[in-house]
C-alpha cells in the first residue's frame, strides 16, 4: 500500500537517496499529497509504488461508477480490473496529468470497457446492449423501493453518453461542477448546461413511468 | 448541491441517493488483490516489451542513417578504386575484366567508329605483346579484335583504315613468330639433330587454334597453293614445325588485292 514504506514516499517525492526514515517522515507531506502527476510519472518510471498509488486513489472511483452503471458488483469488479490493466498499456498516452485529468481517463475507461462489456452480452445473448446493461439481478431485488434504481439506470440508458456522465458524476461520484468539468474536458458553463438538460430528460422519460 | 439540484425532482433525487449507496459498497477485498495482480502482471509485461524496445532503438541507433550512408559511401569508393585500376588493366592482369568490360561498353555505344576503336585497342595489345607482358594472352586479343575490326572496315579499299588493319595484322604475324619461337626454344639449347621434332597432332592442334573463329580466316582463305607457298615464306630458317604451321594459319588471311600490304600479310576481300 502507497505511503506504508519511507521507500515509496522516497520514490514519489524523489527524495535524497540518503535521507534517513525518520527524516523522511518528518518532511514529507502525507501520502494523499502526493499529486496525480507524481504518481503517473513515477508509473511511468516503472516503479510499482507509482502504479499502487493510482491504483489506492482511483480504483474505488472507477469501481463505484461501474458500480452505478452496471448495479452489479461481479461485473463492476471485473471492469476495474480490466481498466487498470489497459491503464498500463495506454498511461504513456495520457497528457492531463491534474487530479481531476486522471480521473476522468480511468472514468473514460471504464466507460469503454462498460461498453464493450455491454456489446459483448448482447452479442452473446441477442438482446439489446442496454437491455443488458441494466437489467440485472441486483437490481431487480430493488424493485421495491420508492424510485427503482433499476428503472434510474434504464432511463439513464437512454441519455446520451455525456448526460449519463454528468449525471453519475454529479450524483453518483459527487464530484463538483469544476472536477467534471476538467475530467470533461470541458468549460463549467457547458457541463452546467449538460446536467441541465440531462435531468430535463431524465425527469421526462421517467415522468411517463410514474405515470402510468 | 447547486440551484439544479434543489430544482430535481424529490423522487428522482431519492433515486440517485440510493444509487449513490448502492455504489458506496466497497469492493471485495479478494477481487480488489486480483485487480492489483493483475496491473503488476500488465506492469511486467510492459517493462519486458520496453526492454525490448529498447534493444530495437539501440539495434536501429548502430544501423543509423549515416552509417549506411557511410557504408555506401565506402563501397563506392572500393568499386571505384577497382575500376580505376581496372580500367586500362593489360591482358593478364587481375583486373583486366573490367577494361574488357569498358571496352565493349564503348563499342557498343552508338556513334562509335567500330573499326577504329577495335583498331586501336588491337594496337594497345601489340604495345603490349612487343612489351613482353604477358604475350599469350596479348596476341590471343589482338587476334581477335583485328577480325572483329576487319568486319567494320570500310568498303572503300583505299581507306586508312585498310592500310592500318593490314600493318597491325602484320605486326601481329611477327610478334606471333616471335612468342612462339620463343615457347619452342628449350632451356638449355641441346644440339640441333638432338632436338625433337614436334608431334604432329600438336602442329594441328596449333593450327586450328589459330585459325578457328577467325572471321578473316574464314572469308579470306584462299588456295592451297597460296598457303603453302606463303607458309614457306615465314618460316623460319630453322625449319620449325610449329612456327611454320603457325604461319599457315595466319597466312590463310593472304591475298593478292588492294594496296601493298606487309608481305607476311595480304589485303582481305570485303
Amino acid at each position: 500500500m502507497l505511503g506504508d514504506t519511507g521507500e515509496a514516499q522516497r520514490i514519489l517525492v524523489r527524495l535524497p537517496a540518503d535521507l534517513p526514515a525518520d527524516d523522511i517522515e518528518a518532511s514529507v507531506s502525507p501520502v494523499a499529497m502526493v499529486t496525480a502527476v507524481d504518481l503517473v510519472e513515477a508509473a511511468l518510471r516503472g516503479d510499482r509504488a507509482g502504479w499502487d498509488g493510482l491504483f489506492d486513489r482511483f480504483h474505488p472511483v472507477v469501481y463505484r461508477y461501474t458500480l452505478a452503471r452496471t448495479g452489479d458488483r461481479t461485473a463492476a469488479e471485473e471492469v476495474a480490473q480490466e481498466v487498470f490493466v489497459a491503464a498500463v498499456r495506454t498511461l504513456p498516452k495520457l497528457r492531463e496529468r491534474s487530479e481531476a485529468g486522471v480521473e476522468g481517463w480511468f472514468v473514460a475507461i471504464a466507460r469503454f470497457k462498460i461498453a464493450d462489456r455491454a456489446r459483448r452480452r448482447a452479442a452473446e445473448e441477442r438482446i439489446p446492449a442496454t437491455v443488458a446493461v441494466a437489467v440485472t439481478a441486483d437490481a431487480a431485488e430493488m424493485a421495491a423501493s420508492r424510485l427503482a434504481t433499476a428503472e434510474l439506470r434504464t432511463a439513464m440508458e437512454d441519455l446520451t453518453e455525456e448526460q449519463r456522465d454528468v449525471l453519475l458524476r454529479r450524483f453518483v461520484l459527487d464530484q463538483s461542477l469544476e472536477q467534471v468539468a476538467t475530467a470533461m474536458g470541458r468549460r463549467v458553463g457547458a457541463v452546467k448546461a449538460l446536467q441541465h438538460r440531462a435531468l430535463a430528460a431524465l425527469e421526462r422519460r421517467l415522468g411517463e413511468e410514474w405515470a402510468r | 448541491m447547486s440551484r439544479q439540484d434543489r430544482d430535481m425532482d424529490p423522487r428522482l433525487a431519492a433515486a440517485f441517493a440510493e444509487l449513490r449507496a448502492e455504489s458506496d459498497a466497497p469492493a471485495d477485498p479478494g477481487a480488489v488483490a486480483s485487480a492489483r495482480a493483475a496491473m503488476y502482471r500488465a506492469v511486467a509485461d510492459r517493462e519486458q516489451s520496453r526492454g525490448l524496445l529498447l534493444l530495437l532503438q539501440r539495434s536501429r541507433r548502430a544501423l543509423s542513417l549515416h552509417r549506411v550512408l557511410a557504408g555506401a559511401a565506402g563501397t563506392t569508393m572500393a568499386l571505384s578504386a577497382v575500376t580505376a585500376l581496372g580500367w586500362n588493366a593489360p591482358a593478364g592482369a587481375p583486373l583486366h575484366l573490367v577494361e574488357l568490360a569498358h571496352e565493349q561498353i564503348s563499342l557498343a555505344l552508338p556513334g562509335t567508329d567500330r573499326a577504329a576503336a577495335d583498331l586501336g585497342y588491337a594496337e594497345a595489345r601489340l604495345d603490349q605483346a612487343a612489351r613482353g607482358d604477358s604475350e599469350g594472352e596479348a596476341l590471343g586479343e589482338a587476334q581477335r579484335l583485328l577480325d572483329d575490326a576487319h568486319g567494320y572496315l570500310p568498303a572503300d579499299h583505299g581507306n586508312a583504315l585498310w592500310a592500318r588493319w593490314q600493318t597491325d595484322s602484320g605486326r601481329l604475324v611477327a610478334l606471333r613468330t616471335d612468342f612462339e619461337q620463343e615457347a619452342q626454344t628449350p632451356p638449355h639449347t641441346p644440339p640441333a639433330s638432338s632436338a625433337p621434332a614436334p608431334a604432329e597432332g600438336s602442329r594441328e592442334t596449333t593450327s586450328t587454334k589459330t585459325s578457328t573463329g577467325s572471321r578473316s580466316s574464314e572469308a579470306h582463305s584462299t588456295s592451297r597453293d597460296e598457303h603453302e607457298s606463303h607458309s614457306s615464306t615465314t618460316s623460319t630458317p630453322s625449319g620449325d614445325e610449329a612456327h611454320s604451321s603457325h604461319g599457315s594459319s595466319t597466312t590463310t588471311t593472304s591475298s593478292g588485292h588492294g594496296g601493298t600490304p606487309p608481305p607476311e600479310v595480304a589485303q582481305p576481300e570485303h
